[in-house]
């Protein structure tokens, strides 16, 4: 399947959990309220309750998010084996973001089912882990993206022949324009 | 050192300004033409540029109302600044190279010639420059307001200064910004972004070791006593939740390779092959920018929630409460500049393409050239957006702030909608067409202004921006597919090749 329609059939996705979003009832104070002493502040609410509202239809808009980005970034790589070899390193990112998204929500589940005592908790860089792994995880991932830019540059990005063409393009361009 | 804080930091700042002057200065003899002071005739190094992507795309969001937003919301923030690792990466996979290419083959100037270029048609031009100049007006007003702000906060802490007022405090701050603006154009912008990206990593790094010190049982300690306060916090959604943090996540990883200010500086560099270099050095320096405004609204809400300190007259006073409280005078110092620094970066960029927009963009698109003498009007037209943009936002201090609210908030949703079709996915898909750019382009303008005017919101705390740049990326796709294939013109079919 075409880049182009991987990203619109993942947009879509994205939409229509929208839609399913919007429809759903919403329990009191979903997006916070104000805290009790500190002005300024705001805090939670029913945590537990806003999140099970939407968890299904938060769970697939962000998968077909993920997907969407994935698709896009496969859009400059089309043909042969610039194809072949950024297909392979997407397919990974996404694989890699979809398990960070998997891990982020099924730890903060466990969390919402736990005792929600602070011993309870497990913590990895200074965070409660499931918070480490939307600090870190996320940002883990979009690095893998920038090393493989960085090295498959001449490969996939701006090869040899890329060069060639675009300094054939320029020149063309020139004569064009002293004719 | 202590009772040396106040003058090290009125030092610090004074010193950065006068820093700019002096690159204005320099920059206005490099600056001879146009393409000299709207794309530094492409002659920039990696590193230059680098620093000028990130420093630009940080505004003083970054240094005070990023931390105010962790310090009122807790860690829901942190979706829209770590999600920036995908936004550089869509921005340089997709559109860095033939961004670079086009501006090379076509000798473009800024990005609506770009639009120009691919969809050969002149209304998407003019409709792209309209849609930066209404943005940018709204940028420049936030961003002196900012200046302004701050600037009168550092001053009154000084009796002699104690009953400045903000007009005096604008006009100070803004002629500063306009002087080096007007003299050397985006030269000078990108080597004062230079400095200015130093100073905010090397404040970055000095802030984050203070921050984990501030608790002695470091970041760990921080969640604790926030967990004690309200668990959801500093869990990954935070007080926003769930539906709230993945739209801004949408709508941050997508809309970052929308940013004509952002898409500008790539036509600069001297070498494609120095892309390689300047997405890493934009992630470095922005990593660190995020670890500042994570930890820092963090340790505040810790102390605050933990009783260690009063509670903050506002979240946006995170930063400077904690510079004062915890910083050493030399790192406030520092940071105080990196503040100026941040707001100024961004202000530069903006002023730079909203005067291309007014001297360029809108009189080729409308009577198919570009205004006389086109140097000089650049100059003029930087200095008329910076007065009406500082009577805007002191219109929106002593009046009503509505209007300027209204144009910020509108600008970074409208171009993300408006421009990610067509620019990144238009660019690498050749049967995109111009109806399509078209319909893309009217249909971010008017939802992003309809959720402003009528003040509309969207359940579960969802953004109006990540849903009108949702609908522009299918509208842009179906629409494409169910118009008739259009021929593209000979030099971008084959760079769209490559």
């Amino acid at each position: 399947m075409k880049a182009i329609y991987m990203l619109l059939v993942s947009l879509v996705i994205v939409l229509i959990s929208v839609v399913w979003i919007i429809v759903t009832p919403e329990p009191a104070g979903v997006a916070g309220a104000a805290h009790p002493v500190v002005p300024g502040m705001r805090v939670a609410c029913d945590g537990a309750a806003r999140y099970e509202a939407v968890m299904y239809p938060a769970f697939f808009l962000q998968v077909g998010v993920l997907a969407a980005m994935t698709s896009l970034l496969l859009l400059p790589f089309q043909e042969g084996e610039r194809m072949r070899g950024m297909f392979n390193r997407l397919v990974l990112v996404f694989v890699l973001s979809a398990a960070v998204w998997i891990g982020i929500t099924q730890t903060y589940e466990q969390f919402l089912q736990s005792s929600r005592a602070p011993e309870d908790l497990l913590y990895v860089a200074g965070f409660p882990l499931p918070s480490a792994l939307a600090v870190y995880g996320v940002w883990a991932v979009g690095l893998l993206l920038t090393f493989f830019y960085v090295f498959g540059f001449g490969r996939f990005v701006y090869t040899a022949r890329d060069r060639e063409s675009f300094e054939a393009l320029v020149e063309d361009m020139r004569q064009e324009g002293g004719g | 050192m202590e009772e040396l804080r106040q003058p090290i930091i009125l030092g610090s700042v004074l010193f950065y300004m006068v820093l700019c002057i002096g690159i204005g200065l320099w920059a206005m003899r490099k600056t001879k033409s146009a393409g000299d002071f709207f794309v530094a005739g492409r002659s920039l190094g990696p590193i230059v540029v680098g620093l000028a992507v990130f420093s630009s795309s940080l505004s003083g969001f970054g240094f005070v109302g990023g931390p105010g937003l962790v310090y009122s919301t807790g860690l829901s923030s942190v979706w829209m600044s770590t999600v920036t690792a995908f936004g550089f990466a869509i921005g340089f996979f997709l559109i860095a190279k033939r961004i670079r290419m086009i501006a090379e083959v076509r000798d473009t100037l800024s990005l609506p010639d770009i639009v120009a270029a691919r969809y050969n048609s002149e209304l998407a031009r003019g409709l792209t420059g309209v849609t930066i100049l209404l943005g940018v007006m709204g940028y420049m007003a936030t961003q002196i307001l900012a200046m302004a702000m701050v600037l009168k906060a550092l001053l009154a802490a000084t009796p002699m200064f104690a009953d400045i007022s903000l007009v005096t405090c604008a006009v100070i701050s803004t002629s500063v910004l306009i002087f080096y603006s007007v003299t050397g154009g985006i030269i000078a912008s990108v080597y004062t972004d230079l400095v200015q990206g130093s100073i905010m990593i090397v404040a970055g790094v000095l802030v984050v070791v203070t921050a984990a010190t501030v608790l002695d049982g470091g970041m760990t300690e921080v969640s604790q006593t926030i967990f004690a306060d309200d668990p959801e916090a500093i869990m990954p959604f935070g007080t926003v939740g769930v539906v709230g943090v993945l739209s801004w996540f949408f709508l941050f990883g997508f809309g970052l390779a929308g940013q004509p200010h952002i898409i500008t500086k790539m036509m600069m560099n001297r070498r494609i092959e120095d892309n390689k270099i300047i997405l890493p050095m934009s992630m470095l320096g922005y990593a660190v920018a995020v670890l500042l405004w994570v930890s820092v609204g963090l340790v505040m809400r810790a102390v605050v929630v933990g009783d260690m300190l009063t509670p903050l007259e506002a979240a946006d006073q995170a930063a400077p409460v904690f510079l004062s409280q915890y910083a050493h005078p030399l790192l406030a110092g520092i940071v105080f500049a990196g503040l100026f620094a941040a707001i100024m970066s961004t202000a530069d960029a903006f002023l730079n393409i909203g005067a291309a927009a007014v001297v360029h963009d809108i009189p080729k698109a409308v009577r198919g050239m570009a205004m006389k003498a086109e140097l000089a009007s650049a100059r003029w037209a930087t200095v008329i957006i910076s007065l009406i943009a500082t009577g805007f936002a002191l219109y929106a201090h002593y009046g009503s702030g509505q209007l300027v609210a209204l144009l910020g908030a509108f600008g970074w949703g409208t171009f993300a909608a408006a421009i990610v079709p067509i620019v990144v996915i238009g660019l690498n898909w050749k049967r995109a067409t111009r109806p399509a750019a078209i319909t893309a382009i009217i249909f971010s303008l008017v939802i992003n202004l309809a959720f402003q005017l009528f003040g509309w919101s969207l359940p579960y705390a969802m953004h109006p921006g990540f849903l009108a740049l949702l609908v522009s990326m299918i509208l842009f796709i179906i629409v494409s597919l169910a118009t008739p294939r259009e021929e593209i013109a000979k030099d971008i079919d084959r760079i769209m090749d490559l």
